[in-house]
């Protein structure tokens, strides 16, 4: 979902998603608020935060949901993936078992997610190389095979954090452009008027 | 007021920084910019401890107090004028003189002798208003650890001794219950509170971990054995896996993350095992439900309070309880009873703070979902957790609600200042500053009269909305 609003020219919504543990939220807090954090508490449910990037001359708002990764948690977390834009699927490239679950990841996403939505796949925690369990042509395989991007990030050392992120919104905005052949020129689909409260905003959505 | 200079060099490398990336902008497709709601509030919470820490100094010297409301001022308006105003005494006089604007005429030795007898006055006023400050709070101390310790009399020579049904429904004992329990009679407290009605006992605990341990290193061995042959997993060392057993090997993932700013919880600390413990026996006890994640954070607070064993029943008897079981069970469509009915509470209770929600797209499963996992354990220190949680034990169910409201209450004023859905589903899952003050907790959560009646009408009429009957 792609929603405009006054103050921005976009705000997007982005999921990030994978098994538990695999450093989601320490990606997010990279990417946000350039902190990594050995001691982040245990996600449960999901968790946000937002950043402003700009693209040309337009304000973009992202808007990070993190998910928890427990398989237990799945059924409540699917619901979030309603109005996603783009979605990071994130495994531990020490740790078989989460790549191995890449493949539920991207069905969830596909089954529950708004059609189409584009994906990149990334393989954390990078520092740890000298334990990895999963091989880079191996991953890049399974991208290739799911027409995924992939790449391979450590939030730890602040490496290709930012990259994996561009990655996502550049092919956002391709997909959105192809369908709206200039941003600059699109006009909102539709006009929520919200004059039964006093905090009334503008606001409209494009899916 | 090097605390007060570093806090404007943030406020300076924040500046920098965007100005940076501002100029970055135009050589790719996406340039990043600092996100200004991030920086913003780094910068805050900067101000806030350059605050609190000079408040910690004003207690310990008289002298430096004086500076402490210049540096709280500036930190929220003009930090530069304070620091050429007050920076060192001797020179203050001069200092006031160089003030004047240019082209403002120059003040008479008169007036300017009355401004300099103003000032002192001034400086004087804030020393003794800062002295009188330190003496209320050491004696505010003085008054709270004399009746931490009456209660804790209280408690063990009459309470405990004459506990009965009748007697603890006493408006003296509600009373002294509702200030939170003493940390000597709280392990007590709790075992009473939370009777071993599944009949566990030491042997089963026993059991259970020993299952744990072992269903453990099987799991670890077929893995470590596919990864090095990079073969598929010997199925049938799995299958001696039953249920959700194979959640136990994520329990490890959590421990260190459960209060990780206590760091007794990390590898290696005292807490790392006996919490893993905890919880691998309770996945082998329980295999239906399994590990799930938000116990680590019930069994960590249970475990710091109780004995390895008596911790343990208290968690199976507590997960047993109908509001966790359709949480920790993911009973989705129960979940959402509750959350449906909570939202109509929450209406009913205060419209305006609901309709606010509403608005910003914020329904109670947002943050509800993190209070009732972890009984609030999550949000709130360990000080604030312990005293909700010895009310919960008193009070049970009916309290869960009664908290939410009461924290949703503490929290108005930033709910209809805030405007982003990101802002507020944050401020609901760390409550920071005063809202992490037991005290004011408890205040606003005592405004709450609810009723169980008023529970149930709620969570019927969401059923209604539901168009199932799920109870």
């Amino acid at each position: 979902m792609v929603t405009i609003d006054e103050e921005f020219d976009m705000v997007i919504k982005l999921v990030l998603i994978g098994d538990t543990g695999v450093g989601k939220s320490n990606l997010l807090s990279r990417y946000t608020r350039d902190e990594f954090n050995s001691e982040s508490k245990t996600t449960i449910g999901v968790d946000f935060a937002t950043r402003t990037i700009q693209i040309g001359k337009k304000k973009m708002k992202t808007q990070i949901w993190d998910t928890a990764g427990q398989e237990r948690y799945r059924a409540m977390t699917n619901a979030y993936y309603r109005g996603a834009a783009g979605a990071l699927i994130v495994f531990d490239i020490c740790s078989l078992n989460s790549f191995d679950s890449i493949g539920r990841w991207l069905q969830e996403i596909r089954e529950y997610g708004d059609p189409g939505v584009p994906i990149v796949l990334v393989g954390n925690k990078f520092d740890l190389k000298h334990l990895r369990q999963v091989p880079i042509s191996t991953a890049e395989l399974f991208a290739h095979e799911n027409s995924l991007k992939y790449i391979e990030t450590s939030a730890l050392l602040n490496s290709n954090v930012e990259s994996a992120f561009q990655f996502l919104i550049t092919e956002i905005i391709n997909s959105f452009s192809q369908v709206h052949k200039d941003i600059q020129e699109c006009t909102p689909l539709t006009f929520e008027d919200r004059s039964d409260l006093s905090f009334r905003r503008k606001c409209c959505v494009i899916n | 007021m090097s605390a007060l200079e570093s806090s404007n060099e943030i406020f300076a490398e924040g500046d920098q920084l965007s100005n940076s990336n501002f100029q970055n902008e135009s050589s790719s497709l996406v340039t990043t910019d600092t996100s200004s709601h991030s920086s913003l509030g780094a910068s805050i919470s900067t101000c806030d401890d350059v605050t609190s820490t000079t408040r910690k100094l004003s207690i310990r010297s008289e002298e430096l107090s004086s500076s402490t409301d210049n540096i709280k001022l500036a930190s929220k308006s003009k930090p530069k004028r304070s620091i050429s105003l007050f920076t060192n005494s001797d020179t203050q006089g001069q200092l006031i003189l160089h003030q004047r604007p240019k082209g403002t005429p120059e003040r008479s030795q008169k007036e300017q002798k009355k401004r300099l007898r103003e000032y002192e006055k001034m400086v004087e006023g804030s020393r003794k208003r800062d002295l009188e400050r330190t003496v209320s709070m050491r004696e505010k101390q003085d008054h709270r650890e004399q009746e931490q310790e009456d209660l804790q009399k209280l408690w063990l020579e009459q309470i405990l001794p004459q506990w009965s049904d009748k007697f603890i429904h006493s408006k003296r004992v509600q009373e002294a219950w509702w200030r939170g329990l003493p940390p000597k009679v709280r392990a007590e407290v709790w075992k009473l509170c939370v009777p071993n009605e599944l009949n566990v006992t030491e042997d089963l605990y026993g059991i259970f971990l020993d299952h744990a341990k072992k269903k453990l290193q099987i799991h670890d061995s077929v893995f470590s054995q596919k990864v090095e042959s990079e073969t598929d997993v010997p199925l049938h060392l799995l299958q001696t896996l039953k249920g959700r057993e194979d959640t136990l090997e994520s329990i490890r993932f959590d421990i260190a993350r459960t209060f990780p700013t206590l760091a007794i919880f990390n590898e290696g600390g005292p807490f790392y095992e006996p919490l893993h413990n905890l919880l691998g026996a309770y996945t082998c006890f329980r295999p239906d439900i399994g590990y799930v994640q938000g116990m680590s954070y019930l069994a960590a607070l249970l475990i710091l309070n109780l004995d390895e064993y008596d911790a343990f029943v208290c968690l199976a008897n507590l997960l047993n309880k109908p509001i966790l079981q359709t949480f920790y069970r993911v009973d989705d469509r129960r979940m959402n009873l509750f959350f449906l009915g909570f939202d109509k509470l929450l209406h009913s209770f205060f419209p305006k703070i609901a309709e606010k929600l509403n608005y910003v797209g914020i329904t109670s499963n947002f943050y509800m979902l993190d209070w009732v996992f972890t009984l609030f354990s999550k949000p709130f220190d360990i000080e604030v957790v312990c005293r909700l949680w010895d009310v919960f034990f008193r009070d049970g169910e009916l309290f869960i609600y009664r908290t939410a409201l009461g924290i949703l209450r503490m929290v108005q004023n930033e709910i209809f200042t805030l405007n982003e859905f990101v802002d507020l589903a944050q401020l609901f899952s760390k409550m920071t500053g005063k809202y992490n003050n037991h005290e004011f907790l408890f205040e606003n959560i005592s405004k709450i009269n609810i009723t169980m009646k008023q529970v149930d009408q709620a969570m019927r009429s969401a059923e209604l909305e539901l168009g199932k009957t799920v109870f």
